[in-house]
């Protein structure tokens, strides 16, 4: 069962993962400051048909992404569409829309990976929350198995124009 | 371990896109601190 079968129950149940809303974001952010390129980029996506996930994610998070390497070079690194297999046993295999992960030099994931993204090309549902829950989890193990446990990984589940941030904490 | 939802939405349009790249760069900061960064990275390949 890969990511995208996952229910909450399972993720509940299966993984023992206590799924709860908690404010965990702050409430105001330090100033990112303009990109010219993403805001030339995002109008663009505008004019595009964004029918499906994967035109979101290649005309919309793609260049929001790439605007937050750009102001951090060197810092972390972008897999996309990465094959994610931790735990096949646990039904924790499948593919993530996108992983963010430290080691921008490296052409393989690297610990810690500390954020996922996936795509939806509608509003966010359960099952998409539960997918992203469990992708999380199994980021968690990968970070352990690495020897670079965190105290908490993050995600979201996002259509790119709205959606829903996510932290799984030990 | 806790799966942790925020109820806010975290906005993202096409004409003002930076409430998220600010969103990002704080939880960057928070999983890969810059005292750990290994600038030497930089420039390589």
């Amino acid at each position: 069962m890969p990511y995208d079968k996952f229910k909450i129950t399972d993720i509940q149940s299966k993984l023992n993962i206590e799924v709860r809303k908690e404010a965990w974001l702050k409430d105001t952010f330090a100033p990112f400051g303009e990109d010219a390129m993403l805001l030339r980029l995002l109008e663009e996506a505008g004019s595009v048909f964004l029918g499906s996930e994967k035109a979101r994610s290649e005309f919309i998070i793609t260049p929001v992404l790439q605007a937050l390497r750009r102001k951090n070079e060197g810092r972390f690194a972008i897999f996309s569409g990465y094959e994610f297999t931790i735990d096949k046993k646990a039904a924790l295999n499948g593919y993530c829309d996108f992983i963010l992960s430290a080691k921008a030099d490296s052409l393989t994931l690297e610990a810690p990976a500390f954020f996922v993204v996936e795509t939806k090309k509608a509003d966010v549902d359960d099952d998409a929350i539960a997918q992203c829950g469990a992708e999380l989890y199994a980021a968690q193990l990968f970070n352990e198995r690495k020897g670079k446990p965190q105290e908490a990984v993050y995600g979201c589940v996002t259509s790119g124009l709205r959606g829903h941030s996510y932290a799984c904490k030990q | 371990m806790t799966l942790a939802i925020d109820p806010n939405f975290v906005p993202l349009t096409f004409k003002k896109p930076f409430p998220v790249l600010e969103v990002l760069q704080w939880i960057l900061d928070m999983a890969l601190p810059l005292q750990h960064w290994d600038s030497s990275a930089l420039g390589r390949g």
